[in-house]
């Protein structure tokens, strides 16, 4: 991934605010950490990457377009059970029907995760949801993963484990994080953003 | 097999019993009003009202005007709120078209039901203008309800089914639709309080051969005070039973497609 010259800033409140102004950066690593304070640009940065922000100026190359990005927040729609809500990226489908007699790529990542395909979302813990957050970033057919924090809310064998199946995706990987212990389990290259 | 606990039904019946206490307590703050008026012209006794009423369901017109009545305001409530629902969805679709919509309707909204009733009795038989009326009050307050839900929406799901290129159709059928569907039922509720209102109004005025309006209205020029109160009072529980239906229909509607 090559990032050249970005430049990002927005008005709040009528003043400015720069957040990268010049940015270049060069990885060859598979999985790539963004550390730093909050505030500093990690969520932008991985949305200009994902090409959800249009950036003032600079490019981004050598990263697929076609990615697959767990936000931040859980984003997941919360009149759809489990399964629905990691189903619905499935680019094969024009409707949600599931069929509980056959196993689908929906209910094994699901299964991956310890989540049970039928619960509802409004009944789920925090960290459940996170885990069905990153079960629908892992089920999208995509050639690489933008993670926004996804290992937040969750105890330290769930992110064990979580991490180890992100690993196993061998896709190009860009995370954020404010723990080091995340970024070690995902044996990333950690780039700090000040 | 009965699973409702005991406490829970002994609390039913109790909240039953003081929905029938307060029921019993106006009921003797009119008959009270009606002894103290002393005139069944004015004020009839809830008894005179009763035997009326007994005097009514008896009768086959009686139930005819009901259903008739019924069906046009129905009728104009379903085309009330189909046309909020296409107006919101042109609204939302279009920039253009909101700017281009937005004061027809504002103007509806804001102009008196009365002046609407008369010139649709210009414009049409008698019939059709309770169906209009209850249509032109639906209308907007759907429209209203859907497009300041649209705008209120959570743009961040809607920022989610872009990044999983979810396309137009799974984004209307699973993001957006769902996301508006406790603006749409609060506003069919809404809207139908308004377009049985005014759809009586229409009948009293405009005078359809079998309605309840021209009832109330044909009550009120025979001075048939206790009449006027029957057909007002089953106008309340016609609306009691409408609205629960609606509530009943319209909690089926679940926010989304979950399907086994």
């Amino acid at each position: 991934m090559k990032i050249e010259n970005l430049r990002f800033s927005y008005f709040d409140n009528g003043t400015e605010k720069n957040i990268f102004n010049g940015l270049n950066l060069q990885s060859d690593s598979g999985i790539i950490c963004f550390m730093g304070p909050s505030g500093c640009g990690k969520t932008t940065l991985l949305h200009i990457i994902a090409g959800l922000i249009r950036p003032c100026d600079g490019t981004v190359s050598n990263f697929p377009a076609n990615c697959s990005v767990m936000f931040q927040e859980d984003r997941l729609l919360p009149w759809l059970n489990a399964w629905a809500n990691v189903a619905l990226v499935d680019k094969d489908r024009r409707n949600i029907r599931r069929n509980s007699q056959t196993t689908d790529k929906a209910s094994s990542v699901l299964k991956e995760f310890g989540i049970d395909p039928e619960m509802p979302i409004s009944s789920m813990s925090g960290g459940m949801k996170r885990r069905v957050a990153l079960a629908r970033a892992l089920a999208f057919e995509s050639e690489a993963l933008i993670l926004d924090e996804p290992f937040k809310g969750l105890d330290e064998d769930l992110m064990q484990k979580c991490a180890a199946l992100v690993k196993a995706q061998e896709k190009p990987v860009l995370v954020s994080t404010h723990s080091e212990a995340e970024a070690k389990a995902l044996g990333a290259q950690i780039i700090r953003l000040s | 097999m009965d699973r409702t606990c005991p406490e829970n039904r002994e609390k039913t019946s109790r909240i039953a019993w003081r929905k029938a206490l307060a029921v019993l307590f106006w009921v003797g703050i009119w008959q009270l009003a009606s002894m103290a008026v002393g005139k069944d012209l004015i004020l009839p006794e809830p008894v005179s009202v009763i035997k009326a009423l007994g005097h009514l369901v008896v009768q086959g017109s009686f139930w005819t005007s009901i259903v008739l009545t019924m069906l046009r305001i129905m009728l104009g409530y379903a085309i009330g709120v189909t046309a909020g629902c296409l107006l919101a969805l042109a609204c939302c679709a279009s920039k253009g078209l909101d700017t281009l919509l937005s004061p027809i309707v504002r103007m509806v909204r804001a102009t008196p039901v009365a002046s609407f009733i008369i010139l649709a009795m210009l414009w049409m038989s008698k019939g059709g203008v309770p169906v209009l009326m209850a249509a032109f009050m639906a209308a907007p307050v759907v429209w209203a309800n859907l497009v300041e839900g649209y705008r209120s929406r959570d743009m961040k799901l809607s920022e989610m089914a872009l990044a999983y290129r979810l396309g137009q159709w799974k984004t209307l059928r699973f993001v957006t639709v769902p996301a508006l569907m406790p603006a749409l039922k609060a506003s069919c509720l809404t809207a139908l309080g308004f377009a049985w209102k005014s759809g009586i109004a229409a009948e009293v005025l405009s005078q359809p051969k079998t309605s309840i309006g021209a009832n109330i209205y044909y009550s009120k020029v025979y001075l048939e005070t206790p009449e006027l109160f029957a057909w007002t009072a089953s106008v309340i529980v016609l609306s009691f039973l409408l609205e629960t239906v609606v509530k009943k229909l319209l909690a089926r509607q679940r926010g989304g497609e979950n399907e086994d």
